[in-house]
């Protein structure tokens, strides 16, 4: 079982660098916002691998919450560029 | 605003989940992770979400009240739950238990207290969200 822990973990914190270095390089607005949007699927991802290792069911529910209110904040950001689209025109 | 239907389907959804979980986080946060505030943050978040959709008028359609009458509303019920001891220390607790034949449902005055605080912060975050966004369309109107 220790095995496949280690390798969960190396794999979520593989991806979780790889849309940091898209967050921090993206060359346009929107680049961006599909990085935090992925970062936070990814730590979705942690707490439930972390709920598994450590027992603690309480932690699903922080990641059902964490999971729902993520996609208001990509909404918001794509009302955001939305908008910023439109005062350019 | 033309709006996608993507979102369209979605919130239909999203409105009513982040209900029924916002009311789940408040029954269980005695003794378990959750509590009034977290529910009524999360109660307030579908009211955000329906703003930044479709604007505020409809923010306020779904709240149906105004927002300064939930803070009311929500203190009230909070004293009210440490009013009900005479002889004890004020705030100081009681349980009931209801026996439904299946299950036992406890109830007590901490429940009450959370239900004040989940409809409190319904209204304060509601009422900050609305407030700011008549006044993003208003400065948008002005340009």
């Amino acid at each position: 079982m220790n095995v496949i822990f280690i390798i969960v973990e190396i794999m979520l914190a593989f991806a979780l660098a790889l849309s940091f270095i898209r967050l921090a390089k993206g060359p346009t607005m929107v680049n961006r916002v599909v990085a935090l949007d992925l970062i936070a699927i990814v730590v979705v991802g942690m707490m439930a691998f972390e709920a598994v290792r450590s027992g603690e069911h309480a932690l699903l529910d922080v990641a059902i919450v964490v999971g729902i209110t993520a996609f208001i904040g990509t909404a918001a950001f794509a009302v955001l560029i939305d908008r910023d689209a439109r005062a350019q025109k | 605003m033309k709006s996608s239907p993507i979102l369209d389907i979605t919130l239909r959804w999203l409105v009513v989940l982040l209900g029924i979980v916002s009311f789940f986080l408040l029954l269980r946060g005695h003794d378990e992770p959750g509590g009034g505030f977290s529910g009524g943050l999360l109660a307030a978040s579908a009211i955000i979400i329906t703003t930044i959709a479709y604007g505020a008028d409809a923010g306020r359609k779904l709240l149906h009240f105004q927002p300064l009458s939930y803070i009311a509303v929500g203190l009230i019920l909070s004293v009210l739950a440490g009013l009900f001891q005479w002889d004890a220390v004020f705030m100081s607790s009681i349980w009931v238990e209801l026996s439904l034949g299946f299950t036992i449902i406890k109830l007590g005055t901490p429940l009450l207290f959370d239900l004040g605080v989940y409809i409190v912060v319904l209204g304060v975050v509601s009422s900050f969200v609305l407030e700011i966004e008549s006044i993003v369309k208003i400065k948008k109107e002005g340009l």
